[in-house]
């Protein structure tokens, strides 16, 4: 019974310092990726990369603490977040990283289960948007554009509920975590909500199609800095490894690809 | 079972199966041991067998405690610069280890503590009518009467490390919380892939309960009569 009990222990020692032996090889690229479609998309070009000699290994984790390891040197990139995820995590940590290559522009849409066009929508409808600090400002940037709100002079990414300047039809807004505002919409008759067309369920919670949508969101320089985005640090954003990776990231392969798999809810950046 | 995916996930799933086994196992190597020595102090001090330095095992308990109460996805994020300053990485294996054996080791602590508490004490009383000094009170007694229950206890926290590994993919530890969760709920095309994570973790707590209840029962010396 010690025996075996050695052997396991002197067993797991050794996996535990086999795996502490990170094998750091100079052709590998280890990307940081989470959701989907990310490690489909990566998958999809290792082979292709590995005839170009370089060896791409995933490394999967949730996308809130992936910058971590990007910021020290223990991966080479991310395909996780955009520009003001980024900068938020820059500010906070000291880091350097770097937008490499956007990859898609994740559709922002405006839904109602009940109106058919924007004129329809009576005044004080209840309105739930996202709640958070990146997505919120995105939101009234929608409504922004399509007259239902408009915001003060200058205010864009940074907006919030109280730099609404005039509320015509007077909106009652109810920010919602992005998970909860598509229950929270389903359980006040489908009026209005502002969601990605990724988290928008409905009340069997399976993905509901765009038969809902009321308006998208306009692709133009200002939405276009929402994109999801390839992101190095800045010290390795000019290595040719980092180069190729990208090369192959923007190929029509993988356009084709998002176009027929991810279509329903972003348009590839490239 | 494995029918119902396609090549790819179903190597997916292999890996994942593997991964959560390897977690399991190397944590509770870890968990089991020290959590049994520090349970055993906690109740035998509490039972005031031993009295030297209890100010000690009081800060122990409340280190328990502490660790208990911290939500585990934070305990987690709490241990990657930790991991990071210490061993040098701050993804995968090292820190999902580290934060399962931490919990285990405080899990295991108060259920073995429970254990040996909720023992009948008359066994005191006949112990020290029968002279035996304290270390045969331990290996005579206390050990032979709180075995079973000792093996129900592991059992219980094993089921609970295999619950706390299913959210160590968040530092990227894999396993099958990670197949189950982000590249089954959260994909658009992975259900298949969710349920079977599923039903695979359904199977190894049944395994695992069976074997702890078979182990339980036969070390329990009230039904062998010896």
């Amino acid at each position: 019974m010690k025996k075996i009990l050695l052997t396991i222990t002197a067993f797991s020692l050794f996996v535990l310092a086999a795996c502490g032996i990170s094998n750091q090889n100079a052709d590998t690229l280890k990307i940081g990726v989470n959701f989907y479609p990310m490690p489909e998309i990566v998958t999809l070009i290792t082979d292709d990369l590995k005839e170009a000699g370089i060896k791409v290994e995933q490394v999967q984790m949730d996308y809130n603490i992936l910058n971590t390891p990007l910021a020290n040197k223990e991966i080479d990139g991310n395909m996780i977040q955009h520009q003001y995820f980024m900068e938020f995590f820059n500010t906070a940590n000291n880091a350097e990283l770097v937008i490499a290559q956007p990859i898609y522009h994740s559709k922002f849409a405006l839904y109602s289960g009940v109106y058919d066009s924007l004129d329809d929508i009576p005044n004080g409808t209840t309105i739930y948007i996202p709640e958070d600090v990146v997505n919120l400002p995105r939101a009234l940037i929608l409504l922004d554009a399509l007259g239902l709100i408009t915001l003060k002079e200058g205010i864009t990414v940074t907006a919030t509920l109280d730099d609404i300047a005039s509320n015509p039809k007077n909106l009652v807004f109810e920010p919602k975590s992005l998970g909860t505002t598509s229950q929270a919409y389903h359980s006040d008759g489908s009026k209005l909500a502002v969601m990605y067309p990724t988290y928008a369920r409905d009340t069997n919670n399976e993905l509901m199609d765009a038969s809902q949508v009321l308006a998208y969101e306009e692709l133009n320089d200002l939405t276009k800095t929402y994109a999801i985005s390839f992101v190095t640090r800045k010290d390795n954003l000019n290595d040719p490894k980092i180069q190729t990776f990208i090369e192959y990231l923007t190929s029509d392969k993988v356009r084709n690809w998002l176009l027929e798999n991810y279509g329903w809810a972003a348009d590839p950046a490239f | 079972m494995m029918l119902l995916l396609n090549a790819t996930e179903q190597a997916q799933i292999i890996k994942a199966s593997l991964e959560t086994l390897n977690l399991l196992l190397v944590s509770a190597l870890v968990s089991l041991p020290i959590g049994t020595i520090i349970g055993m102090l906690l109740a035998l001090y509490e039972k005031r067998i031993f009295n030297k330095h209890r100010w000690l095992i009081q800060i122990l308990s409340v280190i328990v405690s502490i660790v208990r109460s911290i939500p585990f996805v934070l305990l987690m994020v709490i241990i990657i610069p930790f991991s990071f300053n210490t061993f040098g990485t701050s993804i995968g294996y090292i820190p999902s280890i580290l934060s399962l054996s931490l919990i285990g080791i405080a899990t295991v602590s108060r259920l073995v503590e429970q254990s040996v508490i909720d023992m009948n004490p008359t066994i005191y009383d006949l112990a020290y009518s029968m002279g035996a000094s304290k270390y045969q009170l331990f290996k005579e007694f206390i050990f032979i009467e709180v075995r079973s229950s000792l093996i129900l206890a592991y059992t219980s926290s094993l089921v609970s490390l295999l619950a706390y590994s299913s959210v160590v993919y968040i530092i990227g530890g894999g396993g099958l919380g990670y197949t189950a969760i982000q590249i089954g709920y959260y994909s658009p095309v992975g259900k298949t892939l969710m349920w079977v994570s599923t039903i695979l973790m359904i199977i190894i707590v049944q395994i695992v309960q069976l074997l702890g209840n078979i182990l339980a029962n036969y070390l329990n010396k009230k039904k062998r009569g010896h």
